[in-house]
Order: structure tokens, then sequence, then C-alpha cells
């Protein structure tokens, strides 16, 4: 069973009831894989459905979301089909997730060693004082400056860049092979956001696991991702490693994307770059190519068929009819 | 006091800008500490500078160095606990009543979160009349002005009877833009505008800004943490640590030739979306801001500087002039 994929997401359909009945679709027919021990970034604007695509591996979802469709397969166990109690199993000890808000994710009324420690006591057979032995050892291993002090504070005596320090510590405790971090670094400051950064990818390298990191920020994709999804009103527009993404982007909006960002190195002479318009709403979603309505190439076939999720060439994919190669 | 000899440029000489003679808005040893359970913050610190007409000034720096506080100074939305505001040269520290309204005319505000600072209960039209209401306009030019207010920041008329709710974050900012507008100032302080803002978004409101500019000679004072947007924005950066400011330069300066530590530290930081490039040496800043209930003596930067030794630890660093607009306060500059 030794798959080189270790999570395989097939055609995934989550459903959304509005409040008039109709259904919505904020993840609309997603499919990507997560392969051993590599960094998968999976990229886009707000409301894009790249967090409820983590959301649901994790079967974490709000109520009133659920799984229409598709499969998510973690080492070759059928997630969406386990029972809750298999789940939890897998859930924070095979599979970890840390999230945006460090400050919301952790509780405020129990010291944070405590509730790195409650990981240990639930996945594992082991006594408390061994459990908080490990977790001093894990806090060092993330960098939290005097361990064995910061065991008893409180998450509000924390800066930012310690809190998320935490999560990671816990989301890493029970060695998983996944770990999902959904914007981990976006309410921290540069300097700390490097630092995370670094740590993300010592603890990958000494220990295997996979991450599959959900940002909006192309900068942290090319600091740490192997391979890149872009993600455009619930669907997946385009594929590709790392290096393809970045030097012969395909899709319209991933190069629109490339060019609206501005650069500690980049020109300052001109405008930027600009995509008119804004994310369709959920449940509104154009006819045809969902970027249809904000793409400077779009013509008439965009606008009434939905392009497919092709290759264009070594497993670079791309849904669009006229995948642009203007640079 | 070794303190004292080392001041051989008083941060209040900092200039406009390189060859402007004409300051908009000058803050000079500017200051503000709260009083808290823990004890008094010093949120900003004796901080002092300028902006010219048509300058973009960006302020950045890390969260809780104190770049919002003195933007609110600034434009006396908060009062200083001690220093000066003047704006045209005139001392608006102390005034009030009706001088205070005509000096607001002229220097408002965009705040960065859209959602919170625009009153849902009012249509856009409304809200962006506000400002020109309070300076007694017409109801009949008000909207005339809104209209063309709402144009010059590209939303439709459609939008006029609308209310924030039914906005887009993007289209938000671009309402906020055209209030701070509407009463014709002569300063904006634009506090972090595009932080809250999707790539695609954040880029057409940064357009927009550069576009007013160049249509008028307004002057921003643009408050960020985003190095790479401050870059493509601003005419003179001012970076802030702890309260204080450490550098003050042309902004290419910033990014090429940086003389603070920090300065340097801080663009190294910034993820660059170049696969090439994400291998490049960098040096990791150790630790993370002190406390400014406790700032280090000496240096606030010491404790985080590679470059540290006793001195640092022991006698602030004055703001020294080193030229064609540059200043910085360390005693191991990078460069002379």
């Amino acid at each position: 069973m030794a798959d080189e994929n270790l999570l395989v997401i097939d055609g995934l359909r989550d459903v959304l009831k509005l409040k008039n009945g109709e259904a919505a679709y904020p993840v609309d027919g997603v499919s990507f894989t997560v392969p051993r021990s590599k960094t998968v970034g999976l990229v886009g604007e707000s409301g894009c459905g790249k967090s409820m695509t983590a959301r649901t591996v994790m079967r974490i979802l709000d109520k009133g979301i659920s799984v229409a469709e598709g499969h998510i397969t973690f080492d070759g166990e059928d997630l969406l089909a386990l029972p809750e109690p298999q789940m939890r199993d897998i859930r924070g000890n095979r599979i970890a997730m840390i999230f945006q808000e460090p400050m919301t994710a952790l509780n405020p009324s129990i010291s944070v060693g405590k509730q790195v420690r409650e990981a240990i006591l639930l996945h594992e057979k082991v006594s408390r004082a061994e459990a908080k032995e490990r977790v001093i050892q894990m806090f060092r291993e993330v960098g939290i400056p005097e361990a064995d002090r910061r065991y008893k504070s409180y998450p509000h005596q924390l800066s930012g860049g310690l809190r998320q320090r935490i999560c990671i510590a816990m989301g890493m405790i029970c060695n998983p092979d996944l770990l999902i971090a959904d914007e981990p670094t976006t309410a921290l400051d540069v300097t700390v956001e490097a630092q995370i950064l670094e740590l993300m990818k010592r603890l990958q390298r000494e220990s295997g696991m996979s991450i599959l990191i959900i940002t909006h920020n192309l900068g942290v994709v090319a600091d740490i991702c192997d391979e890149v999804n872009v993600m455009y009103a619930g669907q997946i527009v385009e594929h590709a490693t790392k290096a393809e993404i970045f030097n012969r982007p395909l899709h319209p909006y991933t190069i629109g994307l490339m060019d609206a960002i501005p650069r500690v190195n980049g020109d300052m002479e001109h405008d930027l770059h600009t995509i008119p318009g804004t994310v369709p709403a959920l449940g509104n979603f154009p006819e045809g190519c969902r970027f249809c309505t904000r793409c400077p190439f779009a013509d008439e076939r965009c606008r009434t068929q939905a392009p497919a999720l092709e290759d264009a060439g070594d497993g670079h994919l791309v849904r669009c009819f006229k995948p642009q190669e203007v640079r | 006091m070794a303190t004292e000899t080392m001041t051989d440029t008083t941060p209040e000489t900092i200039p406009a800008a390189p060859g402007a003679e004409t300051a908009v808005l000058r803050a000079e040893h500017l200051t503000k500490h709260f009083k808290t359970n823990a004890g008094v913050v010093k949120a900003v610190d004796d901080v002092s500078f300028s902006i010219a007409r048509g300058e973009t000034l960006a302020l950045v720096g890390e969260s809780g160095c104190g770049k919002s506080t003195l933007g609110r100074m600034a434009v006396r939305l908060i009062d200083p606990t001690s220093g000066n505001v003047y704006l045209d040269g005139e001392d608006i520290t102390k005034v009030k009543g009706k001088a205070l309204r005509e000096a607001r005319k002229k220097m408002q505000i965009v705040f960065q979160d859209p959602f919170s600072s625009l009153d849902p209960h009012l249509t856009l039209g409304e809200i962006i009349a506000e400002p020109l209401r309070a300076a007694g306009v017409s109801k009949a030019e008000q909207r005339e002005r809104v209209l063309a207010l709402m144009e010059r920041v590209g939303l439709g008329k459609e939008f006029y009877e609308r209310y924030p709710h039914q906005l887009s974050g993007g289209q938000r900012q671009r309402v906020g833009i055209a209030r701070a507008l509407a009463p014709e100032p002569e300063v904006i302080v634009c506090d972090e505008p595009v932080s809250a803002l999707d790539v695609s978004i954040q880029a057409q409101i940064l357009n927009l800004l550069r576009k007013l500019q160049r249509e008028t000679s307004i002057s921003f004072l643009f408050i960020s943490h985003d190095l790479a947007v401050v870059r493509y924005i601003s005419t003179r950066i001012c970076v802030m640590f702890l309260g204080q400011l450490c550098e003050v330069c042309p902004t290419p300066d910033a990014y090429t030739r940086p003389l603070h530590p920090y300065t340097k530290l801080l663009i190294e930081s910034v993820p660059i979306p170049d696969p090439s490039q994400a291998d490049r040496k960098r040096q990791l800043l150790e630790g993370e801001i002190p406390s400014p209930i406790n700032p280090p003596a000496g240096c606030r930067f010491c404790t985080r500087c590679p470059y540290a030794d006793d001195t640092c630890r022991t006698v602030k660093p004055a703001m020294r002039d080193f030229g064609e607009g540059r200043f910085c306060a360390c005693h191991h500059p990078l460069e002379g």
C-alpha cells in the first residue's frame, strides 16, 4: 500500500443550503493529490473554497455544509466513509491542522502546555508526566524560548508568533503524516512569518510529513511549496509544480494574480496590473468559464461552455480554452 | 551625558523631502503614553517627521510598533502626550472647535477595515456627503460633488443609493477613499488601506491612490506593514520600531542600501514570489518585538540585532544625517 500519494482528493463537491432553499457549491469538483513528504499549496482569493476544501479533509465542516460528491482517500483509506470514532483517531493524530488566527484556535482558559498535552493523552496511552516531558521537548523543537516556563502560560500572555508556534507544536506532537496549514502566517509580521516558514520546512525535513498549505500569498508559495493548485470560484483552475506555475503560468487568472502583486524587487514606474471586477459571489457564478467576466481573453465560447481541467503537458493542468503563454 | 553628545542631528531637522521646502504636515517630538494595568505603554516615543506637498510618506513597522497611533496623532484623532503637529506651518496640536474643524477639512484618514469604518445605516451617497455637510455645502451641490467623487474613485452612479453591506471589500475601500477626498484635503492618512483586501483588489486600490496623487497634489501618510506595497506607492519611508523611528530615507534606498540593520532584516524577511529566490541567503530575525512597557535601554532594537554590543545596550542612538535625504539612528549603521 505504499502509494506515492498520501492524500487523494477526487471530484470533491461541497453543498451549502442557502436560505432561499437553493443549493450552492462552494467547492465544486476539486481533485488534487498530496504526495508523501511534499508540500502542496492551495492558492486563491477569499471565498474561492480553499479553506473549505481543507476543512472537508478534516471533516470539520460548519453546519449546513456537507459533501455532495467525491472521495477523499488518505493513506489508502476512504476518509468520508469512516465512522466518526475512527475519524477522531486520525484527526489530530495522523492529520493535524493549524489555523490562521492562533488566538481563536487556542482555548483561552487552559494553559498552552496542558492543551498540547491533551493531544497526546487523547491519542496515546502514556503517563501525564511523560506526556508533559514530550510537550516541553516539542516546545523546544518549535523554537519556544524558556519552554518549561511557557508550559504554564496562557494564550493571552503570548505574542502572535509564539501562539502560532504553540499551534504548530500541538499539530506536530503526535507526529502526523499530514499537516494542513490554513494561512498559517497571514496574521503574523513578516519577520515572524519567515521564522514560521523556516520552522515548517525544518520539521518536514526531519519527520517526512506532507504539508497542505492554504494561502493567498504567492511569496509563501514560492518559499515552501513543491506543487501548487490555484483555485477560483470553487474550482481548481491550474495545477503545476512550483517552478512551472511561476515560470509558465497558463491560466489568465494565475497570470493576473502574478502581475497584480507588488514586489520588493519589482518595477515601480508602471501601474500594477489589475484583474478587473471582483470575485463572483457564491451561487452567482457566471455560465461557462467562471473567470469569463473578468478575463481579458474571454470570447463567446468562454461565456457559454465550461472548460475542463486539462493537461497542457507534463502534468501541468489548466482549466481554460485559451491557455495563455504570453510570457 | 553620553546620550547628549551623540546627538549630532536632532530629528526635527529632517527635511520634508530632498529639495522640497514646503511641509504640509509636520510632527515634532510626538509622544504617546497609554496607562494600562501592566504599566505605561510607550506607544510612540519622541518621533518627528514631515510630509511635503504631493509626497507619499510611508510609515512601516511590525504590529505594535506604534505606527497607527502615530498616524492618528498626526490628524488629531488622538491627542499626543507631548509634542506638536503643524499643518501648513500652523500648530494645530491644541486647537479646538471651529479651528479644529477647519484643520480637519485639510486632513483625512482612510482606515484598514472597510467593513467597520462605514456606517451601515447610511447609503453611500450619504456616507460620502457627510464631510461636505459638515462643511456646510448645499444639498444640491453635495449630490453633484458626491457623484463626481464616486466617478473619480471608480464607483458607478448606481452605487449612490446602496448600503455598505451590498458592497465588496474593494468597493467599500473606494467609498472610504471618496469620503476622505470629499473635503478636498491636503493630506490623507491611509492606515493599512489594502491589508484587508485580496491581491487582485489590492492592486486596483493602489493604482487608484497613485492616480489620485498624479491628478492633485495631495499628500499621503501611508501606514503599512507590507514592504512590497510600500515600495510601490511611497516616495520616502520611515521605518519604525517599538515606538521610535530607526530610519528615514527615499524609498528605493531602503531596499538597495538600507542603513539600519532592522530595515535590512525587515526587507529580507518578505517572501518573494519567485521560486529562484526561495533559497536566497537571508538572515532570520531572532525573537520577537520586546514589550513597549519595558523597552530595552539604549537602542530598542538591541535585543534582536545581530550587531548589538555594549554601547547599543546602554546608549540610545541619535538620528544622524547620512546625506541625500537618508537618516538613521544606529551605532553601527550598515554604511559609514
